[in-house]
């Protein structure tokens, strides 16, 4: 195995003749183990790249010779990833080990293709000099693997194969999220699909939202926007400078924004502020075949839905799993599950005694004309509890 | 429901400010306490034009902190690494770590001095206070703990009453704000190079640009930002002109000099009588355990995060060796050199913050070249102002220094 350190800033002569320090290396990264296409010459100030396959490394006179006649310049692309420019000493995401590392040298092969990069203090201590590392292990990050990002345009260059990312579970997701400088974040929410950046974004720290949502551009708000629960939104709206909540009030249209100043207007300690005024909601009067008609043409099937009369009130919630094996021709009034309900005041207490006491998953949360306006889950309990757990530990 | 709309208004405010109050806050620490009583005591109003000068510094130095952290989401190792690589790194770590065990031994000989002055032995004091902040740090709540200091850091407002009851020569000391002077005798340059090193750290450089990006700040938010970090520093050499001033009407103008901390303490007599050694006591204790407890935690996450190492303290020791042995080792030899019977817990706490100011000119050089990194900020960079300012920063510490040392033998 062989290291990019090796080999950087090392003379590059023909007979005997000075032509430059090859201080860079540079690789097509469309590949699952690139080679070394170019070499970035420096000469007094003066840059210049040149073919890979024009040059060879003496490691007896620790130089590169020049196999050519002459230095011929090649043109610079923008696919091209500089190994030392853009990889070394950067952090990388390491999608399978679900951590931000950062790059202390990059292993070649025998025939100077990227293998991996070395992520251990080994890879320090061999750049510093140090030939004796102590017995540490040098761990390496298959090339494969990892996600990597371009400074010099300030433009995300993320690897092809960077679906990586989105099979991550969103919790893990947040994590790189909180971890990464700014400009990798918003690389990172760019590279997601837009309901994965939003779920998490959704399990991200406050500071971490408030962050995306300000770097955003009008496009990547609007995606955020259409997938980001409005209770979620209502927690970190108000912390957002003012020219922002302008722009997502507009892209969330009047009814979207009444919601979300509905939703923000409750504490986080009652039923109002807990819950996602996006709900499903059917007529008591449909029958089983109906409901699973309008369900089909939705993108996400909700767990559970609320009957509603003629005037909107609420009747009960059937949860979609006891609709299995029931008669299609069925009018959903005779099958609901349960009634419990609470109203936008109810003390987080109260709703989680509700929830706890009658083992449910969902909760809806009336107004007093006894129409839906938001449904309180499981998860949004569960989280509850842990930020109040928090808030007691701060 | 007019109030809730004011404090909605205010939201995205509060969301910003703390991170310059906090850092300025922590300047005022043992090493500080101690720095600015010899220089009021020593030399009376004279060192006041340095303060002055120091302030516009400060409050540069943390506002391209604050700004490189805002627009870049990074720490400054983890851009000096980027930018300059893993050997500059190491150098600048090593110069960070040498710096602040001097920082840390401070701290330790403030919690010393502090317990002598209610007769405890250093020994035990230091071995006490090494347990506090081991315990402060694995087992305390670091947030509350903060909150708690910050709290207790209004002690600082008895220099303020005290210097006001002592009844100084006020318009003198406004004038000695303003006007230059110099003494080419070692005790003033090296008290020179104290002031400047314990107002602007190495470590307070650091820690700023970390706190904004732990905040997840951005961009827009950098006006009010900009306020917070110029509030924080005209506040910390606010707290630090008043103890000069009650120092020089209560030590200099009776010719006393300042030997141990007992010394110190007459500088609140005017306030507090005879309670003033107890006062003082407390105030010194507060700053210096809680010093003790930040700057090896912060340097644990600054080498942490150069070298790309596991870091947190809500983390097992397995999980993050290198974070715990790094604190562990700062603290241990911190607390080592005090122990030492000899050593004079003073000249400990003033000279420490003149290295810190000659271990300040390296970090100074990459501030500068990153802060004017076209790539990095684009049109954040620093302004001609703002690049003169820390030019001239740099240029009076190796003055200063260079003076020093020839002063050494001229004699």
């Amino acid at each position: 195995m062989i290291y990019l350190s090796q080999f950087l800033n090392k003379p590059l002569y023909r007979k005997r003749r000075y032509l430059g320090d090859v201080v860079d290396f540079i690789i097509s990264p469309d590949k699952k183990s690139p080679n070394i296409t170019k070499v970035l010459l420096n000469k007094f100030g003066k840059k210049r790249l040149i073919l890979f396959n024009l040059i060879t490394f003496d490691p007896k006179l620790d130089t590169f010779l020049l196999k050519s006649k002459r230095v011929l310049s090649v043109e610079a692309d923008k696919k091209d990833l500089y190994l030392k420019e853009d990889i070394l000493d950067k952090q990388v995401i390491d999608t399978y080990g679900k951590r931000v590392v950062r790059v202390n040298d990059i292993v070649l092969t025998q025939d100077y293709k990227a293998y991996g990069i070395d992520i251990g203090f080994a890879g320090v201590l061999r750049r510093l000099g140090f030939k004796r590392f102590l017995g540490l292990k040098t761990v390496i990050l298959p090339w494969l693997l990892i996600e990597t990002f371009d400074y010099q345009t300030g433009d995300l260059k993320i690897k092809l194969s960077g679906a990586g990312l989105n099979t991550l579970h969103a919790a893990e997701i947040a994590d790189i999220l909180e971890s990464v400088g700014t400009k990798e974040r918003m690389g990172v929410v760019q590279s997601l699909n837009p309901y994965k950046a939003a779920l998490a974004l959704e399990e991200s720290d406050k500071n971490t939202q408030i962050s995306v949502i300000e770097e955003a551009s009008p496009k990547e708000l609007r995606e955020i926007i259409r997938n980001l629960e409005t209770s979620e939104m209502s927690e970190v709206f108000y912390f957002l400078n003012i020219e922002k909540q302008l722009e997502i009030k507009r892209l969330l249209g009047k009814k979207k924004s009444k919601e979300l100043r509905r939703v923000s207007s409750f504490s986080k300690n009652v039923a109002g502020g807990l819950m996602n005024p996006v709900f499903e909601q059917i007529a008591d009067t449909f029958t089983l075949a109906q409901t699973l008609k309008v369900l089909t043409k939705r993108v996400i099937n909700p767990e559970a839905i609320f009957i509603v009369d003629s005037k909107k009130r609420y009747r009960g919630t059937i949860y979609l799993k006891d609709l299995i094996h029931k008669d299609p021709s069925v009018i959903l009034k005779k099958v609901i599950s349960d009634k419990h309900h609470v109203t936008e005041k109810a003390s987080f207490k109260e709703v989680l005694h509700i929830f706890s006491e009658n083992r449910l998953r969902v909760l809806p949360v009336l107004n007093s004309l006894q129409r839906v306006v938001g449904i309180v889950s499981i998860e949004d309990v569960f989280d509850r509890l842990e930020e109040v757990k928090q808030i007691h530990e701060t | 429901m007019k109030l809730k709309k004011v404090f909605q208004r205010l939201f995205p405010i509060l969301a910003v400010i703390g991170p310059g109050i906090i850092s300025g806050s922590v300047d005022n620490d043992a090493g500080g306490i101690a720095t600015y009583s010899v220089a009021g005591a020593s030399f009376g109003y004279s060192l006041l034009w340095v303060l002055f000068l120091t302030t516009f510094a400060l409050a540069v130095t943390q506002e391209i902190g604050a700004r490189m952290g805002l627009v870049t989401g990074k720490g400054l190792a983890s851009l000096i690494r980027e930018k300059f690589g893993v050997r500059w790194t190491t150098f600048i770590m090593a110069v960070l770590f040498i710096a602040n065990i001097g920082t840390i031994a401070a701290e330790f000989a403030g919690i010393a001095a502090a317990l002598e002055i209610i007769g405890i032995n250093r020994t035990i004091s230091i071995l006490l206070g090494f347990l506090s902040v081991y315990l402060l740090i694995n087992k305390g709540n670091f947030k509350k703990l903060e909150r708690i200091f910050l709290l207790t850091s209004a002690f600082y407002l008895v220099y303020f009453l005290s210097a006001l009851i002592a009844h100084p020569n006020w318009p003198l000391a406004f004038h000695s704000l303003i006007t230059p002077g110099l003494q080419f005798n070692k005790g003033f340059l090296l008290t020179v190079i104290a002031l400047i090193g314990t107002t602007i750290t190495p470590w307070g450089q650091f820690f700023i640009q970390d706190y904004v990006v732990d905040k997840k700040l951005s961009k827009e938010d950098l006006k009010v930002e900009r306020g917070d970090v110029f509030f924080g520093s005209f506040i910390t050499n606010f707290i630090s002109f008043f103890i000069i001033v009650a120092t020089s009407a209560t030590l200099f103008a009776h010719g006393i000099r300042i030997n141990d901390a007992k010394d110190a303490a007459i500088a609140l007599q005017p306030l507090a009588g005879s309670l003033a050694s107890l006062l003082f006591s407390f105030g010194l204790l507060n700053a210096s355990i809680f010093g003790a407890a930040l700057v090896p935690v912060s340097t644990s996450y600054v080498i942490s995060e150069a070298f790309g190492f596991e870091s947190g303290l809500d983390l097992k020791f397995y999980e993050a060796p290198e974070f715990y042995t790094l604190f562990s080792l700062l603290l241990i030899v911190g607390a080592s050199l005090v122990i030492i019977p000899f050593i004079p817990l003073l000249g400990i706490l003033f000279v420490s913050q003149a290295i810190n100011a000659l271990l300040l000119l390296p970090v100074l050089i990459f501030l500068y070249l990153l802060s004017n990194d076209k790539k990095l900020l684009g049109n954040y960079r620093n302004t001609n102002l703002i690049n003169i300012v820390v030019l001239v920063t740099f240029l009076a510490i190796a003055a200063s220094a260079l003076a020093y040392f020839i002063s050494q033998f001229i004699g």
